[in-house]
């Protein structure tokens, strides 16, 4: 018990490269799976390959 | 309770990648890291539709830390996501936005407002961009500006799933993958360089035959990479390796479980790179500016040649020499440059720990809070009756692109705590 809040004391704010950022907080957005994520992220890539390659 | 509360109804149209509910195994780690990596690399060679000759590249200069890359999806990089962090810091910090970050409330609605005004940020930068280049025309226009800014957006949500699924933060990772692409690239690749096509691209190759030819060149003229880059950069490495393990251990004893010891580590570069990354941010916001200004034939600012790169007015000064050969042409300049950065590096360090809750007063009230401990130097390593340990947060400045070493703010703190008291005391800077 005592040593879990050892490490607790250890740990830093939520920050990442210089931004403060509260991302383990729940807020309103519009909630996607990572996998949901990493779909748009290809698909919108494989879009503009194909206007490319389309026109 | 605050202003920004007229921005609530819009949060729930942001995008949000969920927070996984249960605990991450170390391998799924890794490979949403990996796939994220390998998605942001191939969305950077994506040229966009619509532009057909090469673009100047406006943030030139300051790709090392922006990320991404001129004429692809990803031509904003994280540039439109830290603007928007420095801009929330500053408001924050200063008070002009009255939020309380310590509760549920002010933390949603900062981090909602951080990401509006980074949506806002990606449309705006992708039409300065399109429109100052004269990148397309008329319908072609908005189709280029919605594939830029959708581009920031999808590095935004990338970001979200590293860090919430992944490792560490996306924005390093980023940055990290970028440039370490580049060090390879440069040092080894084994092309003619496009600009003039008798040189290889990479120092060691391009060395190598200068040597064979019998007239080994240690530097190269204008952006080609010399062997003194690579040394400089293999130096940097080696000093800010070594110089990011340094630490002081602050031992912590608890008043409510005797013989329990904890260790509060401070690191010597307690801000990491992060005032860089923030200095960065706003000398690539200036130059986009003198860009935009530009472009309607207002030059105060500066102006450019057809690469991008300055030529005159403040932005000359706030771009890197880019080698040794550079910075014996114009060391003043390299002076004026290094003087800047190091004040804006103390400044976005001082603000962003007092912003985070880092500085010694907070951590102090942190230490003795959690766990109602009791924490006090170990007996004989300082004085032993009124016990003090210091928060050694210390700094230098950075130097030109060739030797970046990130920097931190330098601040010496003494901190007294009363072993007898639950709470320590702390005093002011030394």
């Amino acid at each position: 018990m005592a040593k879990g809040k050892t490490r607790k004391e250890g740990a830093l704010p939520p920050t990442g490269a210089g931004l403060i950022r509260y991302f383990d907080e729940e807020t309103k957005g519009i909630k996607m799976s990572p996998y949901i994520a990493v779909g748009l992220c290809i698909a919108t890539g494989v879009i503009v390959v194909l206007l490319h390659v389309l026109r | 309770m605050s202003k920004l509360e007229i921005f609530s109804p819009l949060y729930r149209f942001l995008p949000e990648v969920s927070v996984p509910k249960r605990h991450i195994p170390f391998k799924e780690k890794i490979t949403w890291s990996a796939v994220i990596l390998s998605i942001y690399f191939a969305l950077s060679q994506i040229p966009l539709y619509g532009v057909s000759e090469k673009v100047m590249d406006w943030l030139s200069g300051f790709r090392v830390v922006l990320a991404g890359n001129s004429g692809t999806i990803l031509t904003l990089g994280i540039g439109p996501i830290v603007t928007a962090g420095i801009i929330m810091q500053l408001l924050v910090g200063s008070d002009i936005l009255d939020l309380d970050l310590t509760t549920h409330k002010g933390k949603e609605i900062f981090q909602g407002t951080q990401k509006l005004l980074a949506i806002f940020l990606c449309f705006f930068e992708a039409f300065a961009m399109a429109k100052g280049e004269n990148m397309a025309q008329g319908a072609m226009l908005l189709i280029v500006t919605i594939q830029m800014a959708i581009g920031g957006i999808l590095v935004m949500i990338m970001d979200e799933v590293v860090t919430k699924w992944g490792f560490g933060s996306g924005i390093s990772l980023f940055i990290a993958g970028r440039v370490s692409a580049q060090v390879l690239w440069k040092a080894f690749s084994f092309l003619p360089s496009e600009t003039s096509p008798d040189q290889l691209i990479g120092a060691v190759p391009a060395f190598i035959k200068s040597f064979i030819n019998g007239n080994p060149e240690w530097t190269r003229p204008g952006l080609l990479p010399g062997m003194d880059q690579v040394f400089f950069t293999v130096v940097v490495f080696l000093i800010i390796v070594y110089i990011e393990s340094i630490r002081v251990e602050i031992p912590l004893s608890y008043g409510k479980f005797k013989g329990i010891r904890g260790r509060y580590p401070i690191k010597f570069i307690y801000a990491s790179n992060i005032p860089m990354i923030l200095t960065v941010a706003m000398f690539s916001n200036i130059k986009l500016m003198a860009h935009i200004l530009n472009t309607r034939g207002i030059t105060w600012l500066g102006t450019f040649d057809s690469r991008g790169n300055a030529v005159s007015g403040i932005v000359d000064y706030i771009q890197p020499p880019y080698s040794l050969y550079a910075l014996s042409q114009e060391p003043f300049k390299a002076l004026v440059y290094l003087i800047m950065v190091v004040l804006l590096c103390i400044f976005f360090a001082v603000l962003w720990i007092e912003l985070t809750q880092m500085g010694p007063e907070a951590v102090a009230k942190k230490t003795g809070e959690i766990g109602n401990a009791d924490p006090w130097i170990q007996k004989g390593s300082k004085s032993s009756e009124e016990s003090s340990f210091q928060i050694h947060t210390t700094g230098y400045g950075d130097g030109w692109s060739s030797c970046r070493i990130d920097s931190c703010c330098g601040k010496l703190y003494r901190c007294s705590g009363n072993r007898h008291r639950n709470l320590i005391n702390c005093g002011h800077p030394v």
